[in-house]
């Protein structure tokens, strides 16, 4: 590891104004920053620690639905009452990923700002079009865990689980930064989290100097159903290699409902085709029919990740009936 | 003066007398109907205690004042040539004190794998190291590589080994000359070549005459070793000898590789020392390039050097299980007899050849077999011993077969087929405990359109080891009462320590508790290494022998000082009784106090050979119930029954682990652990833990361990070995098991979510379409 120095800001103004540019990254848990400082994959002079800064460490209750702060952990979100009662499939997302010591460890704001886990972009010597290169070695290289959607420039899937969740959920990132003197906006978690065709360097939209401050759920329609689903190899310690949420509205219109497929796309991939679906008819076979029929339109897979248009067609099978089995309400 | 006695053999109730000659000076194993107070009790291992509280002290943590660190730096290519290493920067950056260059210390400037050494340096601090190890300018000569075995296998595929050696090499049967680098001697080779080809024609013959004949085709993939403590040792000079703390399986021959005339280090005294090591699975019998290097840059340097690998490191230089791909036929008559079997088996070992075989011929009686063996070079990191080195990959091919075959003389249940080729007297009782154990006859919900699905798969195991020669304790008994056990060699988490401990305390007849043994010091008494399955059934004869003179001699003290026929004592829950098992009035502690000396110390080595006993090899049987997802094809093993032999058992506890151990490594293999090697630069993609999978906590099976108790009479404590034995079966029953649940055979581990849906997919797709029958391989 390379040495590097830890700047301690009190203030997101202070933070703000250390990062110049990307080579100054953020640290909260760190759980995945310090694997990639150990492999060399970045080499800071310096990290800016946030931990100092207060206020980004609680969940709060607003006119407007529920503030998590971007330093809370995952398990802290996932334990939350308001968040399991009114956010379900997030709780739920949270409590699969990774492992009990990284859930301690991590937070929901480094968790949606984490870099993917595509093994050529960690490990040194493969540039690429993520790093400041071009092409892709995934493609046409080892790809069993790759994207089957939206993979032509990078083959990258987004590694958060919680990313699709946050897009079917309609919650938004709030962002600080003190470039024009503390200028805080609000993305929208489909906004947020970006395709390569948008930027193939960047997977979130953060400019130098902005910091996610929270992560906002918006205020609740009380009827909702959700489920989330995901197929992985393994139960402890393991990335998804597919997921599918879906959050629906008892007698919900066309626009109403959720469909968000995780993993399979460098972004998560909100599919209006199959909300369309959910919303024509009832939650019976046809409809599981209609919807596994559909789910692989638009996949380009590559060599090895085939698998993965079967896996959706399951996984989207066991959401509905799960909503179907699901008396809980929103 | 040879002694002949009778002695019983057997287990269960099936016991028989058998004669034995006593070699000399050796006891009797032993007897069914004889109590005993320490062995076969189950008994915490004694340093459990150290070890879950992080008292003790592995390799890794091994301090010694003015430490330093070392650091390799490796072959980022495929394939190279090291055309020439500089270190002059690399020795000019702050804090280094020492560094090599492998073409210059090892006269090897071939880099034939990414990953492949190339040179160290060791510095103060593990931040100098880093640094300073990127700062060493290699100048390669970058090559063309193949890092699977189809690549390797194409046509046309560059060349992996030197001189004239091919890609695709056979290793058996065995053209007797052969010699490295070249190709053997051609009348030699020719004469082979038609044994091979008139075998080919007799089976082929065979399976033509057969009731029925199945065919598959199986791949298994490189598995490495993955051990928690990484290779490497702690390496200090003082006063001009070398000591190495050594993550190590081999404690004096890691000292024999450092002393040797022939290697690198040449240090003319040497002590190791490994009393705690973090697993190694095979892969640590030798000192390796790690170990030659810390002795060196410790020497340049003048100060002691921790030169433990990285995981990377680990994971793409430290060995592995080589891949295969097995072609097998096997014809089977209507009766259930197996009539013949024809094998042509591909593995990768690296760029070697050795250890390419898969093995699967010695459980079962097969009838004629023609097998045929290849060696398929890679640039990839060489292959090491990895637990049942063969075993697990030809297990998964032929128990599969098994199944296949059964299934296909009017569906006979798979445990029946085995049993009717199979002669072994301990796995006919075994089969029927796993069997009743699994669940084999309940109703399943199988196949279809069901969701989840569920099947039963069986496998078997054997193995061959009761230890050998070569190992001899040190038992001492202090005038205050204090017994400890000594002998050099380690153990490497199977319990050897506590075992040897149990075994003089049975002899000694005193408690567990008032014994402790000192291990892992080549200083005290030779050992053996820990290969083999074999460290228990050498060493604990010997540990049996000198604890059992140590007796004879503290008895002959009590016996002068109270005018008592030494003849007529005995020791028994430390006291000192009669024969007819009255007690003396004295207790152990007494009878120490009568000694003049400060101690008794007994050295003794047990027999090089072991007796004919009950049967040369252990047993095992294995069942796997699996619960698969038909729609994401993800595998979940439920549980394993795991039926298991070891000889005498001396501490079922840390035999109970074992099994537990193999089990869980080897649902490991049939699901997860694969090594992914990137086609465009030839490297490793998961040299890491969180991409190369390994079965954790949350995956693990209900294992239901059932062990047999042998008493086989091949030594006087009669224990065979049970380290490897436990992962031959494991993948193989739960290859069987998913293609009982789905229906559909998965022909390849690991059995991931990707290779069932896309055998799910398949079966689908070729459901209406007749098979071809009968083509030769």
């Amino acid at each position: 590891m390379k040495p590097f120095k830890v700047a301690l800001p009190g203030s997101i103004e202070q933070a703000s104004s250390l990062q110049q540019s990307s080579d100054v990254p953020f640290i909260a848990g760190g759980t995945d920053l310090l694997a990639r400082i150990k492999e060399y994959i970045t080499t800071p002079e310096m990290v800016v620690d946030l931990k100092r800064i207060g206020g980004l460490g609680e969940i709060t209750s607003t006119d407007h639905g529920v503030r998590i702060g971007a330093l809370v952990t995952m398990n802290d979100v996932a334990t939350n009452l308001q968040v399991k009662e009114g956010f379900a499939a997030l709780a739920e997302t949270i409590g699969n990923a990774a492992t009990p010591q990284i859930r301690n460890m991590a937070t929901i704001g480094g968790n949606i700002c984490q870099k993917p886990r595509c093994w050529y972009l960690r490990h040194e010597g493969y540039s690429c079009a993520k790093n400041g290169g071009s092409g892709c070695w995934a493609r046409d290289g080892e790809n069993e865990f790759h994207a089957i959607f939206g993979n032509q420039v990078c083959a990258m899937t987004q590694p958060s689980n919680v990313a699709p969740v946050l897009v079917a959920y309609g919650a938004s990132i709030e962002i600080q930064s003190s470039v024009e003197s503390l200028e805080k906006r609000e993305v929208p978690a489909d906004q947020f989290f970006l395709t390569p065709e948008q930027d193939p360097t960047r997977e979130v939209a953060l400019k130098p100097g902005e910091i996610v401050t929270a992560v906002l759920l918006p205020a609740k329609n009380r009827t909702e159903k959700w489920s989330y689903t995901e197929a992985r190899e393994k139960q402890s310690f393991d990335w998804a290699q597919a997921s599918v949420t879906v959050l629906y509205q008892r007698g919900g219109r066309r626009g109403d409902h959720r469909v968000v497929l995780g993993a399979v796309s460098p972004a998560p991939l909100r599919r209006a085709d199959l909300e369309q679906i959910i919303a024509a008819g009832e939650l019976d076979a046809d409809c599981i029919q209609a919807l596994q029929k559909k789910i692989g339109e638009g996949s380009t897979p590559l060599s090895q990740n085939g698998y993965k248009v079967p896996m959706l067609r399951g996984l989207m099978a066991k959401a509905i009936r799960k909503l179907n089995g699901e008396k809980k309400e929103g | 003066m040879a002694e002949e006695i009778t002695i019983q053999v057997g287990f269960g109730d099936q016991f028989h007398p058998l004669t034995v000659r006593l070699q000399d000076g050796d006891i009797p194993p032993w007897q069914p109907d004889q109590p005993l107070d320490v062995v076969g009790q189950r008994k915490p291992r004694l340093d459990a205690v150290a070890k879950v509280t992080g008292t003790a002290k592995f390799s890794q943590d091994q301090q010694p004042a003015g430490l330093i660190h070392g650091r390799i730096l490796r072959s980022p290519h495929g394939n190279a040539e090291i055309r020439s290493v500089d270190l002059t920067a690399a020795r000019a950056m702050p804090g280094v004190r020492s560094a090599l260059t492998v073409p210059d210390t090892f006269e090897d400037s071939t880099a034939r794998y990414c990953g492949a050494e190339v040179a160290a340096i060791a510095a103060d601090t593990e931040q100098q190291a880093d640094a300073a190890m990127r700062a060493i300018v290699v100048d390669y000569q970058v090559k063309e590589h193949c890092v699977t075995i189809d690549a390797s296998m194409a046509e046309g595929a560059p060349q992996v080994g030197r001189g004239e050696q091919k890609n695709v090499q056979r290793v058996s049967p065995r053209t007797r000359g052969r010699r490295r680098g070249r190709n053997a001697d051609p009348d030699a080779d020719r004469q082979v070549v038609e044994q091979m080809a008139r075998r080919e024609k007799e089976v082929d013959a065979i399976l033509a005459g057969s009731d029925s004949v199945v065919e598959g085709t199986f791949r298994t993939q490189v598995q490495t070793h993955a051990p928690l403590e990484t290779h490497g040792a702690v390496c200090s000079w003082e006063d001009g000898r070398l000591v190495c703390w050594a993550s190590t399986q081999a404690t004096f021959g890691f000292r024999g590789e450092l002393t040797s005339g022939r290697g690198q280090v040449k240090a003319s005294e040497c002590r190791v020392l490994s009393e705690y090591v973090g697993g190694g699975f095979g892969s640590k019998f030798s000192a390796g390039r790690e170990g030659v290097i810390g002795a060196l840059l410790a020497k340049e340097a003048g100060v002691p050097v921790k030169m433990m690998l990285d995981r990377s490191g680990e994971q793409t230089s430290a060995g592995n299980r080589p891949d295969s791909l097995q072609k097998m036929r096997m014809g089977v008559n209507k009766d259930g007899i197996i009539q013949g079997l024809q094998i042509r088996s591909w593995g990768t070992p690296g760029s070697g050849i050795g250890g390419a075989g898969a093995h699967n011929d010695g459980i079962y009686q097969l009838g004629e077999i023609d097998k045929v063996e290849y060696g398929v070079r890679t640039n990839c990191g060489g292959a090491r011993a990895h637990r049942a080195p063969g075993w697990p990959q030809g297990s998964v091919a032929l128990e599969q077969m098994m199944d296949m075959a059964a299934h296909s003389i009017d569906g006979v249940d798979p445990i029946e087929f085995r049993k009717m080729n199979d002669d072994h007297p301990i796995r006919a009782k075994e089969y029927d405990i796993a069997r009743e154990r699994i669940g084999w006859d309940r109703t399943r919900v199988r196949g279809g359109s069901a969701t989840i699905c569920s099947g039963v798969g069986i496998a078997s195991n054997l193995w061959f080891s009761a230890g050998g020669g070569g190992a001899s304790a040190l038992v001492r008994i202090a005038k205050d009462g204090a017994v400890e056990i000594r002998n050099g060699a380690q153990d490497i988490g199977t319990g050897t320590r506590t075992v040897m401990a149990m075994v003089a305390a049975e002899e000694l007849g005193i408690p567990l508790e008032m014994v402790s043994t000192r291990i892992g010091d080549t200083n005290d008494p030779q050992g053996p290494m820990s290969g083999g399955s074999t460290t228990i059934g050498t060493l604990t004869p010997a540990a049996r022998l000198a604890a059992h003179y140590a007796k004879k001699e503290l008895l002959a003290v009590v016996a002068e000082r109270k005018g008592w026929d030494p003849a007529d004592l005995d020791l028994r829950k430390a006291r000192v009784i009669r024969n007819d098992g009255s007690d003396t009035g004295l207790s152990f502690k007494d009878a120490c106090s009568l000694m003049d000396d400060d101690a008794i110390e007994v050295l003794k080595a047990r027999p090089r050979r072991n007796y004919a006993g009950f049967s040369d090899t252990n047993a095992g049987v294995q069942a796997a119930e699996v619960e698969v997802d038909m729609e994401t094809g993800v595998v979940r093993v439920k549980k394993v029954v795991a039926v298991a032999d070891a000889g005498k058992l001396i501490n079922p506890m840390t035999a109970e682990s074992q099994v537990r151990g193999g089990v869980i490594q080897g649902v490991s293999f049939a699901l997860h652990e694969r090594r992914i090697m990137d086609r465009h630069k030839g490297r490793m993609l998961n040299d890491d833990l969180e991409n190369y999978k390994i079965l954790g906590s949350v995956d693990c099976p209900e294992i239901d361990v059932v062990l047999v108790d042998v008493y086989n009479g091949k030594s006087n404590t009669q224990v065979m070995g049970l380290g490897e034995p436990p992962i031959v079966a494991t993948a193989a029953a739960v290859a069987n098991a998913v293609a009982d649940a789905i229906g559909v055979r998965v022909f390849e581990v690991p059995i991931t979510p990707r290779r069932v849906l896309e055998a799910i997919a398949s079966n689908e797709k070729s459901a209406a379409q007749p098979k071809k029958k009968g083509a030769r391989l």
